[in-house]
């Protein structure tokens, strides 16, 4: 599949939802970003998998530059990790306080200057873990809204078979294009 | 200040949530919620603010001395409670609630007569000119300090009543239990009051989560959702565009 072409087709407040294998993500996310940021955009990156440290270094082992973004943690605190203050990142208690990752992601995107931004989630299905179905699908129908309402582009990164059918159907009729990568 | 006859409450984007954008003075407003809800900061930095903006503020306390009231205000939010003192705009006071309790229960039939000139004077003494702002922390203190409820009772009709007759605006502190959507006891203070304002401590798992909503206000449409607020290093911060998860 050719990401690039995928992508390149989403309108500039689009939301997609990308789905793939779990042995796939982190090489999917990857070059999702590589892409993304490729074009000179700047954005909000949420990670619910990984810490704020490991993920800067993932970023540049990738050859991607972590300037690029402005992080939202919601693991490192979670974990019991040390969330030092860093001038690019917002910690949150849990991956359950959504309440709190959507004042933190307001906040977030303010920090990026600039009119055209994205919000790259990774992943939705984590959030599941910590929340109910319900929850889950009430939050990602703000934060889509949200996202449309601010003019921006969205990418939700979830794992394949992660989410149950009823709410990877409610999700989808809330994206503009929805991507399975096999 | 605004002449209309309505005074903001100035905590963070509060007003914002009611359509005349203030308070009617001659309100007497609850401000309930459970223990670390944020209650006394709510209170505090309407008066500090208040204050700052030119207002005749009095705050008594019936808990935290005034000492330890300033140094965690200034401690924790930069709030120099001092210098608005220095400068005659706010008196914060403490009481003790036993003695109010005591000088009741000892001359039965002169104790609204007691009861009623502790507050006015105090309050008059404490600020010859007007207030424009009075608050009570807490009334659950004075509810602890009463062995007789009815007597209790009475007292706060008393206490309300006295209130509303000053042309300030008036916040009254409460504990209340926290779960969302229940607020408190069905009390008669919510009944005399012409507002309450709710802050919820909400336990999710591991983490706790802050939001408030105002659940009666009788001078004013207001919005009818429960709304998330943080306590940062400038005190209550609130988000009227974010939602409670």
């Amino acid at each position: 599949m050719d990401l690039k072409k995928e992508l390149s087709g989403l309108p500039e407040s689009g939301i997609v939802l990308i789905t793939s294998p779990a042995e796939e993500i982190t090489k999917t996310n990857m070059d999702i970003l590589r892409i993304i940021t490729g074009g000179g955009i700047r954005g909000v990156y949420i990670t619910v998998n990984h810490p704020y440290k490991t993920l800067i270094k993932h970023l540049e082992r990738n050859g991607i530059d972590p300037d690029n973004f402005f992080f939202i943690d919601c693991i490192t605190k979670t974990a019991g990790g040390r969330a030092e203050r860093a001038d690019n990142c917002l910690f949150i208690a849990s991956p359950n306080s959504l309440t709190e990752l959507g004042i933190a992601l307001t906040q977030a995107i303010q920090m990026i200057p600039g009119d055209e931004k994205f919000i790259f989630m990774d992943t939705l299905s984590t959030l599941l873990i910590y929340n109910s179905a319900g929850t889950t699908a009430k939050f990602s129908h703000f934060l889509i809204t949200r996202i449309k309402l601010l003019g921006l582009k969205g990418i939700f990164m979830s794992v394949e078979n992660e989410l149950d059918e009823r709410l990877l159907s409610q999700i989808e009729q809330f994206c503009d294009k929805c991507i399975h990568i096999s | 200040m605004d002449d209309s006859g309505l005074l903001p409450v100035r905590v963070s984007t509060f007003d914002e949530l009611i359509e005349r954008g203030g308070i009617e003075r001659g309100s007497t407003i609850l401000i309930s919620g459970s223990c670390g809800a944020g209650k006394s900061i709510f209170a505090m930095q309407s008066a500090y603010y208040g204050a700052l903006a030119g207002e005749k503020v009095y705050y008594i306390t019936f808990e935290e001395t005034p000492g330890k009231i300033k140094t965690h205000m200034k401690t924790n939010f930069g709030w120099n409670v001092n210098a608005v003192e220095h400068e005659k705009k706010l008196v914060l006071e403490s009481a003790d609630p036993f003695k109010i309790s005591m000088a009741i229960n000892a001359e039965d039939e002169m104790w609204r007569m007691k009861g009623l000139l502790f507050h006015v004077d105090v309050m008059d003494r404490a600020i010859p000119s007007k207030v424009d702002r009075i608050v009570i922390d807490s009334l659950s203190a004075l509810s602890a300090a009463f062995i007789d409820k009815d007597k209790y009772r009475l007292y706060l009709k008393i206490l309300f009543d006295s209130l509303n007759r000053k042309n300030s605006v008036n916040f009254v502190i409460i504990e209340s239990r926290q779960d969302l959507g229940f607020h408190s006891e069905a009390n008669i203070a919510e009944f005399l009051s012409d507002g309450v304002i709710v802050l919820y401590n909400i336990r999710k798992d591991q983490v706790r989560e802050r939001a408030l909503e105002i659940l009666k206000l009788r001078c004013s449409s207001h919005v009818m959702e429960t709304i998330p607020f943080k306590i940062t290093y400038k005190g209550i911060e609130i988000f009227p565009q974010e939602r409670v998860f």
